[in-house]
């Protein structure tokens, strides 16, 4: 939606996504969105359908309730194991529905988004995105950690390219894979001079039978450009 | 035919099995050359379609891929019949060369880093 900075009436832009979190615009003027996409829970579960990430055009529609990826949820991609295909919703598609510029991990929950307009720091034009990490197994089980980190998303490719995380065997929370590093990044913003990429990272979250944040353990990185 | 089919399921399952280590992240091993056409397409279509489940080829939804010993031709079958929780890609989503594209940067990230 849009309405004026003074105050007014709302204004529709786009619709039809499902639960869209960051919001930013490229150093070309483009209006990018994160949209956390469909789960394998509720009355129609959908399986393997990644989070996404849009450029947020005036008028268009974004798929939901029945696309992932431009593709119909009853493509035969996104039937969970031992379960139903999903069905579609709505009887006739309002209009065709807009693909995503690229797609991030099933349960990664991509959120904060911010752009690149450094040559001082770096990859110029390319999305900054805060993967705040999984929620399984209430979301859905994984056999690896998703998210807990900063990714960078070319998006003239719709590559996705690991930016921030931690060492170890596997990928994942401070708290799992050991050290003090990241926990779950939730927004990002590039500092207006250009030196650093600054992170927000909620901290320590576990999922047990409810979500458990613990208290004083989020912190704000700081991210700048090593010296060759 | 149909025990072929359930052999080279099965040997793909225990490839996967004794899948392990892999991380092919930009900060702990750089950047992926993509000089090659072929490897940089298959990034492409990768991303599309392969990503969401096994980000950067690394375990997710579905298990690592970076170390993931199989062929080419074991990979695309996979990718044809689906296994398990993952789904068949029929070629009206994943073309024919763009299927050898994703073997090929399937390959290239193997052994990178």
């Amino acid at each position: 939606m849009r309405t004026r900075l003074g105050g007014g009436s709302l204004e529709l832009v786009a619709w039809g996504f499902r639960n869209p979190f960051g919001l930013a615009f490229a150093p070309d003027g483009r209006l990018y969105v994160t949209d956390n996409a469909y789960d394998k829970r509720g009355s129609r579960p959908v399986f393997g359908a990644g989070d996404q990430l849009f450029v947020v055009e005036q008028g268009r529609w974004y798929g939901w309730p029945d696309y992932h990826g431009g593709r119909t949820v009853a493509s035969g991609l996104y039937e969970p194991p031992g379960g139903d295909e999903p069905r579609r919703v709505l009887a006739r598609d309002p209009r065709p529905p807009s693909r995503p510029v690229a797609l991030f991990a099933v349960h990664s929950s991509s959120n904060g988004i911010d752009f690149s307009r450094s040559t001082a720091f770096g990859h110029v034009g390319d999305a900054f995105v805060a993967q705040f990490g999984d929620m399984a197994t209430g979301s859905g089980k994984v056999l690896g950690p998703v998210g807990f980190k900063v990714v960078r998303v070319d998006v003239t490719r719709g590559v996705v390219h690991d930016f921030a995380i931690n060492r170890g065997r596997q990928n994942g929370p401070a708290t799992k894979v050991g050290g003090a590093g990241i926990g779950r990044p939730v927004a990002v913003r590039c500092d207006p001079a250009g030196n650093a990429l600054y992170v927000v990272d909620f901290g320590v979250m576990t999922i047990g039978d409810s979500p458990q944040p613990y208290p004083e353990t989020g912190v704000i990185w700081r991210i700048t450009r090593s010296t060759p | 035919m149909k025990r072929a089919v359930l052999a080279v399921a099965g040997l793909a399952v225990a490839l996967t099995a004794c899948s392990s280590g892999g991380r092919r992240g930009e900060p702990l091993v750089g950047p992926l050359p993509v000089d090659d056409p072929k490897v940089a397409l298959g990034q492409v279509v990768f991303n599309r379609n392969c990503e969401g489940c096994h980000p950067g080829g690394e375990a997710g939804l579905g298990p690592m891929l970076n170390s993931f010993p199989a062929p080419g031709f074991l990979i695309k079958f996979q990718v044809r019949r689906g296994l398990g929780a993952m789904p068949a890609f029929p070629p009206t989503v994943i073309a024919g060369g763009d299927l050898d594209a994703i073997v090929a940067y399937m390959m290239a990230m193997r052994h990178h880093g």
